[in-house]
């Protein structure tokens, strides 16, 4: 349920920083990590609500998720966290990692609509 | 007009309204031609982040302990701070923020423990954020040197993404809810500072593996400290009032 939140923040951005304007916005772009903590489904069911609240339905949300990497503390080697509970597979350690991607929560840049 | 970030002013925040924050908006003129990509790189929580940032200085110049207390509903969060209150209020200044989504029952409860409290009703929101919790700070006659309870919203999902600007999280997980809690909610338990195991006293008619809860929370956070206690019995009590004194004086 965050979600509807997160979609008031992106839309809010993406408006400031195109001068108060949503009418040329055609497409938002996002960077929403794996392991980030929200629910891309959830996400995308929010967001055309919103957007319809906040008077711009017409935009299309683009997002790229990427993957979960950690770097295991334990034998310094890079593995793919699925979930922030994987143990390393090189080296069987648990929780001893840290995250160097998958906890991105961005938006990255929005598309103004071409003229005819 | 509320002189902080622009809103209304209306104490109740509940986010169906499209306010504008706009001590932050650009004042640079864009001129973006048509068809063009505009980059932008920022933060989704950005602005939530700017008023927790507000709250931590804010800790900050009063020199208070700012804690963010998050677990599903019925843990034993407002229990535990009723009793916390009524062991330190003698000696030291408490203030508790209650984050909930209808009623002031848990504020009710705090100020017959004996300290001052404001709540927060969310309404439709499932989760406390920077800005309620501002906003909520200047209903409080916080003195210098004191400890600042935020009691979030029961739920042990949405919370784990929105900073309030606290020095340290506090996750509960009370004996009645399972074992497998920590795996099945990791992002909470990811984020804690302590875990307090609560509701120890009921171990005896219950099926729980302390073992395997500690196991598992270690699975996902080999850092955070782990108090299993009980705030009907006392146990393990003093571990936890030295937690805070510690944090305090740590962390702040």
């Amino acid at each position: 349920m965050h979600e509807f939140s997160l979609c008031e923040g992106i839309i809010h951005q993406v408006s400031r920083a195109n001068n108060n304007n949503l009418e040329n916005v055609e497409q938002i772009n996002l960077e929403i990590g794996k392991l980030a903590g929200v629910d891309l489904n959830s996400l995308l069911f929010w967001f055309p609500v919103v957007a319809e609240k906040l008077n711009c339905k017409h935009i299309k949300l683009n997002v790229v998720e990427p993957l979960g990497i950690a770097n295991c503390k334990n034998c310094t080697k890079d593995f793919e966290l699925v979930n922030l509970y994987d143990q390393c597979p090189h080296c069987n350690s648990f929780g001893n990692y840290e995250i160097k991607q998958g906890r991105e929560l961005l938006v990255k840049s929005f598309n103004l609509i071409s003229k005819q | 007009m509320c002189v902080t970030c622009g809103c209304g002013g209306d104490n109740h925040h509940e986010h169906d309204h499209n306010h504008n924050h706009s001590h932050d908006d650009h004042h640079h003129d864009h001129h973006h031609q048509h068809g063009d990509v505009v980059n932008l790189e920022k933060e989704i929580l950005a602005e939530n982040n700017k008023f927790a940032n507000q709250n931590r200085q804010f800790f900050s110049e009063k020199h208070a302990l700012a804690l963010n207390f998050v677990s599903s509903p019925g843990s034993g969060k407002t229990t535990l701070l009723e009793e916390t209150i009524k062991r330190m209020s003698e000696k030291h200044s408490l203030y508790v923020v209650e984050g909930d989504q209808h009623t002031e029952l848990d504020a009710n409860r705090i100020r017959n423990a004996g300290a001052e409290a404001y709540q927060i009703q969310t309404g439709k929101a499932c989760h406390l954020d920077g800005h309620m919790v501002g906003h909520a700070l200047e209903h409080l006659s916080i003195k210098d040197d004191s400890y600042v309870f935020i009691e979030n919203v029961g739920n042990l999902i949405c919370p784990a993404l929105f900073d309030l600007g606290e020095h340290a999280k506090v996750v509960l997980i009370s004996i009645t809810e399972g074992e497998d809690k920590p795996l099945k909610y990791p992002d909470m338990f990811f984020g804690a500072d302590l875990v307090l195991i609560t509701k120890t006293d009921l171990l005896p008619y219950l099926k729980f593996d302390l073992d395997a809860c500690v196991a598992n929370i270690r699975k996902i956070n080999p850092k955070a400290k782990i108090i299993k206690l009980s705030s009907t019995t006392g146990e393990s009590f003093e571990e936890w009032i030295n937690w805070l004194h510690a944090a305090k004086a740590f962390l702040c």
